[in-house]
């Protein structure tokens, strides 16, 4: 019973990380219908910064939220006024492909940069943990859990409460219309690729606290940010942060249940079974 | 199959014989019978890739997936005392079922979708292969070196396989289920409303497209002995086929061929010598494919071909 819960307690704390890493990706593709192959490239990003500003400047990793928040918005919105913008009439898979190259070259560059080993990064509060109960938690993947729910709320608020926010929903609902009614919507679409990628690199920031990075690390976490918006749907929060919580969840019963090894597996399972599943919906 | 013409025959026997008469060049030297056998293994992954990418549309980043289960069928049936020939017609069929066994679900998705789930398929298999012990596991599997089929052997083999191939997708793209692959490219809904069952032709190529990427694993068993799990079933080898028939021509019959060679030249002579920017060379050249030249270096060819015939005439 007592592994029972620990199971699940590790499994919600992992999947409130999931939801915000793969939050970025669901508005990008709600906004702009593009499929960002290059969000693990951000993901990836995010976390070399954050252990490059503490392994030189001594850093937290939170704090550095303040830097890679602001650069991701940078680098998200410059790929999309250089790069995507040029494809806005082009079929979806053209655009994925062009990002895939995207990824491509940062995965280069941060093997010629960073190399190829692994690195991981060592706070104070690295090993602590917290007992509540009979259940034993960690400290930073309680903190970044706190973090990733703060995340979201902020999130909602600026999508429900600002002008920015509406324009974007606008634009997501429906282009056209946004776009008679004034709204800019090349604006409107750099700024989402710009948001998305920013929440992209402070997730990296997050992670960073209990994953240690190669430059191989995106991979695995883009398809797992796949699995978590197809299940929660596109830009719905709640769908999303419900998803990442339910993947985490039976992620960590797998591991725990039958092989660690199988751990990735259920994602990329449940990946296409979503997938299979939410397109009979529609038929 | 009245799409296959006695045309399309005559161009196959050419073709075969044509390279009857360059095999003693590229028999020179280990290097370049290697080169011939990744280049006939290409082609043959590229055709195979580009009857369902193609034709239909539907980018697959998952055809590793289908590789490895060809790698693996003639790997272990050799190591069984199988001969590799015997094999072979073992790892199409497996290799067709497993693609029929996803594909029959996955290509019910449409454009991104399909792709996203192709990309699941492909590395929830590379995860499971390299768990299964009676395969080998992560360290894979080493076959005979001393019943190695020899270089001549090899070249045939492959020769016969990539010309094979290259003849299935012509077939396929004047085939009903060509056409009705293109009409569903185009337009699903006008496809499916003017009679097209679009679901059974995908899976119909699909099959054939498992079938020539699981023969295309065997043949690379056979020339390199070794398998692993990490490259045979790799993301890597996925994505090398969608790069090939892009800077061939996507949607044609010799696009994939002209790409298979060109991906082939670039990663042995110009990338060999950049092995740092490896991946960033990859990447800028696909980029600048799909923003500059998203049909290929195919449609290029054949102006440059009419140019020239027109000069003559």
């Amino acid at each position: 019973m007592v592994d029972l819960l620990s199971v699940l307690a590790s499994g919600i704390l992992v999947g409130t990380v999931y939801a915000y890493m793969a939050y970025g990706l669901g508005l990008i593709y709600g906004v702009l219908r593009v499929v960002n192959l290059a969000h693990g490239a951000f993901l990836t990003l995010g976390v070399y910064v954050t252990w490059w500003l503490n392994t030189t400047f001594g850093m937290d990793p939170l704090v550095s939220i303040l830097i890679t928040v602001p650069l991701g918005f940078a680098l998200g919105a410059t790929v999309e006024r250089t790069l995507v913008f040029r494809l806005r009439d082009s079929p979806p898979v053209t655009t994925l492909l062009l990002l895939f190259g995207v990824w491509l070259i940062v995965r280069n560059a941060l093997y010629l940069i960073f190399g190829g080993a692994d690195r991981s990064l060592l706070t104070s509060y690295s090993l602590e943990s917290l007992a509540v109960g009979p259940l034993t938690l960690s400290i930073p993947r309680l903190i970044v859990s706190a973090f990733s729910l703060l995340g979201f709320v902020v999130l909602a608020l600026m999508l429900k409460r600002t002008w920015s926010g509406l324009a974007l929903r606008a634009v997501a609902q429906d282009r056209e219309a946004a776009a008679l009614s004034g709204v800019p919507v090349n604006r409107v679409w750099a700024v989402a690729f710009g948001i998305g990628s920013a929440l992209a690199m402070s997730a990296g920031s997050l992670m960073s606290l209990f994953y240690s990075v190669t430059p191989e690390f995106g991979a695995r976490f883009l398809l797992k940010s796949f699995c978590v918006v197809v299940l929660g749907g596109l830009t719905n929060i709640g769908g999303i942060l419900v998803a990442g919580i339910g993947l985490g969840i039976a992620e960590d019963l797998t591991a725990f249940y039958i092989h660690t090894g199988y751990r990735d597996v259920v994602s990329f399972l449940v990946l296409t079974a979503a997938l299979v599943m939410r397109r009979a919906d529609s038929d | 199959m009245s799409s296959f013409t006695r045309r399309h025959l005559l161009l196959g026997v050419g073709a075969l014989a044509g390279l009857a008469l360059v095999a003693p060049l590229l028999l020179a030297n280990p290097y370049s019978s290697r080169l011939a056998q990744l280049l006939f293994m290409n082609v043959l992954l590229a055709s195979a890739w580009n009857l369902v990418g193609g034709f239909a549309g539907q980018i697959s980043f998952g055809n590793a997936s289908l590789f490895g289960v060809g790698a693996y069928a003639t790997s272990m049936l050799w190591l069984a005392g199988v001969h590799p020939f015997l094999t072979m017609p073992v790892a199409a069929l497996l290799a067709a079922l497993y693609g029929v066994a996803w594909g029959w679900p996955c290509l019910r998705l449409r454009g991104p979708y399909f792709a996203i789930a192709t990309i699941g398929v492909a590395e929830a298999t590379r995860i499971v292969a390299n768990h299964i012990e009676a395969a080998g596991g992560a360290s894979g599997l080493t076959l005979p070196l001393e019943q190695d089929l020899g270089p001549v052997l090899l070249y045939a083999l492959g020769a016969v396989l990539a010309v094979a191939a290259v003849l299935v997708s012509a077939a396929v793209r004047r085939s009903r289920l060509g056409l009705g692959l293109i009409a569903l490219r185009e337009d699903a809904q006008a496809a499916a409303a003017s009679g097209v069952n679009v679901a059974r032709q995908q899976v119909t190529v699909f099959a054939v497209t498992a079938a020539l990427t699981g023969l295309a694993g065997a043949y690379y068993a056979v020339f390199t002995l070794y398998v692993v799990p990490e490259k045979v079933f790799g993301f890597d080898l996925s994505i090398s086929l969608v790069l090939m028939v892009l800077v061939g021509g996507i949607g044609t019959v010799m696009g994939p061929v002209l790409g298979a060679g060109i991906y082939l030249f670039l990663e042995q002579f110009v990338l060999a010598s950049l092995a740092d920017i490896h991946l960033a060379a990859f990447g800028a050249l696909l980029i600048f494919i799909i923003l500059m030249e998203p049909r290929g270096a195919a449609p290029r060819l054949a102006q440059l071909v009419g140019l020239v015939r027109r000069r003559i005439g």
